[in-house]
């Protein structure tokens, strides 16, 4: 399988996850599932198995480097899944120490709603284009 | 046709969106402004976590619904406090946050002075205003029903009284203009003091006059001016030629918010000149550092700039240098904010390229007159070369410039927007009928048409010749041809003159929108609204067709 169709994203603000259903789904023309929180992302990541998991940063409870860890520890992360974050906020240190966690790369915050889709495909292709 | 309803639904969900979350963020904000006043009221327990998490929220998220000046502010703030809580594992200075919930404030207000005039929030497709209300004072009857009939297709609402007695009686509102016959009155009483007359009867209507009269000749434009009249027409009145001139009279009070960019490193200052403009209804940006100056402006796109005397590293007056060297920013009036009172240091700052001095303290009354007054004269400067002369609207040039902007506007940005290219029919014929100068009468009418049947955020260009050419931001291509029918069925209702024949006159159009060819390069859809021009005068002018031919409204 070489095109992107399955993302899983999870973001604790219900406004940003209804934004982000409309510009993956209807205008980017993904399947996406999103979730409230990492607890809810480890419920119902293998059911869904995605291609593509995005995390936002900071959440409640559980934030995004501590889901991908869970995740990584019940075995929802396969060797093809490429894993981004997503952040306002990204200095130089955070990203070499995301990149030990194997995250691929971080989408910025604010996300243009039109071009979300777009960016997620090229970065799916850069790994397993 | 599934596809482009099914878009039009998606943008319609996006404006859904944004609005619901410009509801959320009165709550974002207020809590922010909470946060922020534990840090400056006793007692001192600042929860800089909480202030962090809700700036750092607002940052990442304002940017996606539209809001980006906002996110920007938000970012910069959530910087600081981030920077406070490295700094002190205890905070022991308080954090230096006064100002704070203005400038949120200040930053919401210029998102939404600027998505209203790039008209992203609304998708409202009437003109900006109801139509402009016209009163009619003339005694024949039959005259001022043809003068009625032929402004209403131009889309002024016209209310007609039979002389200045009736126009006394009538209670209502006062009209966005007066057309007055000045034989209009009590003839006795006229013929004692004709300026007399009018000036004690009008002195209250607080709108521009157009006199009209029988007389030809310097006597009459006179008697018009003594009167307060904004203009004399001498009748027979030739009615498309008098439309223009009511409309470009009250054009001007349809005008666009002044952009203005401050650059200012005593941020306290800035803020309160921001504040002062945008409350007059202005865009601004702040800008502290110099050296980002040519960079910050062609993204902003300034039309004044509001420029401090002493910055770090440069002079303000360099700065103005540098701008005057640009192309691009060699008109933009320069003011200089300053407590300097060396003449001799004043001189060089103008010669250097400024324009004017604003003393500190700063007057903020004085601050708007000036900036509006200079902002006002660019735009003169730049209606004078850019428009054409004889329909008031853009040429070519710009057009072509209006339309790369727009298409890459809505790359970023989700919107629908139409293209239309408009052609008189058979205009060589009228020409070599009637000869260039009424010629030059009916393209002058399309062009006041135009103006009046669309937005002011809409682009209408001559093209060349008898061909026009729109752009219509938010509008899908079945309601833009529905608009464009309108104009097309007025137009040939008016009726020209020529010595005692008239005769009337018909246009053809071509509409696409970018929802059906989202493939199209910027040039790609002017092109389609071509074909779709050449097709409604293949199948027999005088009506609008859609690209790829898919209908006709005529």
């Amino acid at each position: 399988m070489n095109t992107l169709e399955k993302v899983l994203y999870v973001e604790d603000d219900p406004d940003i996850r209804e934004i982000a259903t409309l510009a993956l789904g209807d205008i980017g023309g993904l399947t996406v599932k999103v979730c409230e929180s990492g607890k809810q992302a480890l419920k119902e990541v293998d059911a869904f198995g995605p291609q593509l998991i995005l995390l936002d940063v900071m959440m409640p409870d559980m934030n995004g480097p501590e889901t991908l860890q869970a995740l990584h520890h019940q075995n929802s992360v396969r060797a093809s899944t490429v894993v981004a974050f997503m952040t306002a906020k990204v200095h130089s240190d955070d990203l070499i120490k995301y990149r030990e966690m194997g995250v691929n790369d971080v989408i910025a915050k604010p996300f243009d709603p039109m071009t979300l889709a777009d960016e997620l495909r090229s970065l799916w292709r850069r790994f397993n284009g | 046709m599934a596809k482009a309803s099914a878009d039009t639904m998606l943008l319609a969900r996006l404006t859904d969106l944004k609005a619901a979350y410009r509801k959320r963020l009165l709550f974002d904000l207020e809590q922010i402004n909470q946060l922020v006043k534990a840090c400056t009221q006793p007692p001192h327990t600042p929860d800089m976590q909480a202030l962090h998490a809700a700036l750092h929220k607002l940052a990442g998220s304002a940017g996606t619904f539209g809001f980006a000046e906002l996110g920007q502010q938000a970012r910069r703030l959530e910087q600081v406090v981030s920077n406070a809580i490295e700094a002190s594992t205890p905070p022991d200075k308080p954090l230096e946050v006064s100002g704070w919930t203005k400038q949120l404030q200040n930053a919401l207000k210029a998102d939404e002075n600027r998505n209203a005039t790039r008209g992203v929030e609304s998708s409202e497709l009437k003109k900006d205003h109801s139509k402009h209300r016209v009163w009619l004072v003339e005694r024949d009857t039959i005259l001022a029903d043809y003068i009625r009939q032929q402004l209403n297709t131009f889309g002024f609402q016209v209310e007609y009284f039979i002389d200045s007695e009736e126009l006394l009686a009538c209670a209502k509102a006062p009209p966005d203009l007066l057309l007055v016959d000045h034989r209009a009155g009590r003839r006795s009483e006229i013929l004692k003091d004709p300026e007399r007359y009018w000036q004690d009867r009008l002195a209250n209507l607080n709108c521009p006059i157009v006199f009209t009269g029988a007389e030809e000749g310097f006597k009459a434009r006179l008697q018009a001016v003594r009167n307060g009249g904004s203009g004399y027409f001498a009748k027979p009145l030739d009615v498309p030629q008098l439309a223009a001139y009511v409309a470009s009279l009250l054009q001007e009070t349809r005008l666009e918010p002044e952009r203005v960019l401050i650059v200012e490193d005593d941020d306290e200052l800035a803020q309160y000149c921001q504040t002062a403009l945008v409350q007059a209804g202005m865009v601004v940006k702040c800008l502290s550092h110099p050296k980002d100056l040519i960079q910050t402006a062609s993204d902003f796109g300034p039309e004044l700039v509001l420029m401090d005397l002493w910055l770090p590293e440069a002079t303000g007056a360099e700065m103005a240098m540098m701008l005057s060297q640009t192309d691009r920013w060699a008109q933009l009036p320069i003011v200089y904010l300053s407590a300097e009172q060396n003449a001799e240091l004043r001189s060089h700052a103008l010669s250097m390229g400024g324009d004017a001095f604003l003393d500190k303290p700063i007057d903020p009354a004085l601050l708007v007159k000036v900036c509006r007054s200079r902002v006002r004269r660019l735009r003169n400067l730049q209606q004078a070369m850019n428009r054409d002369g004889l329909t008031g609207l853009v040429k070519h040039a710009s057009f072509k410039e209006a339309l790369l902007k727009e298409w890459a506007y809505t790359q970023r940005h989700p919107r629908a927007y139409s293209v239309v290219m408009l052609d008189i029919d058979h205009f060589k014929s009228v020409n070599d009928t009637y000869g260039h100068a009424v010629g030059d009468l009916v393209i002058a009418a399309v062009g006041t048409l135009l103006r009046q049947h669309f937005r002011t955020t809409d682009t209408l260009a001559r093209y060349g010749g008898e061909e026009f050419a729109l752009i219509l931001p938010d509008c899908t291509s079945s309601k833009a041809a529905e608009l464009v029918n309108g104009l097309r069925t007025a137009f040939q209702a008016i009726q020209f003159l020529d010595g005692d024949t008239s005769f009337s006159c018909t246009l053809s159009a071509g509409v696409a929108d970018n929802l059906r060819f989202p493939d199209e390069p910027a040039e790609g859809l002017l092109e389609q609204a071509d074909q779709a021009l050449y097709q409604a005068k293949n199948d027999g002018r005088n009506r609008v067709c859609l690209s790829a031919n898919e209908s006709v409204l005529k």
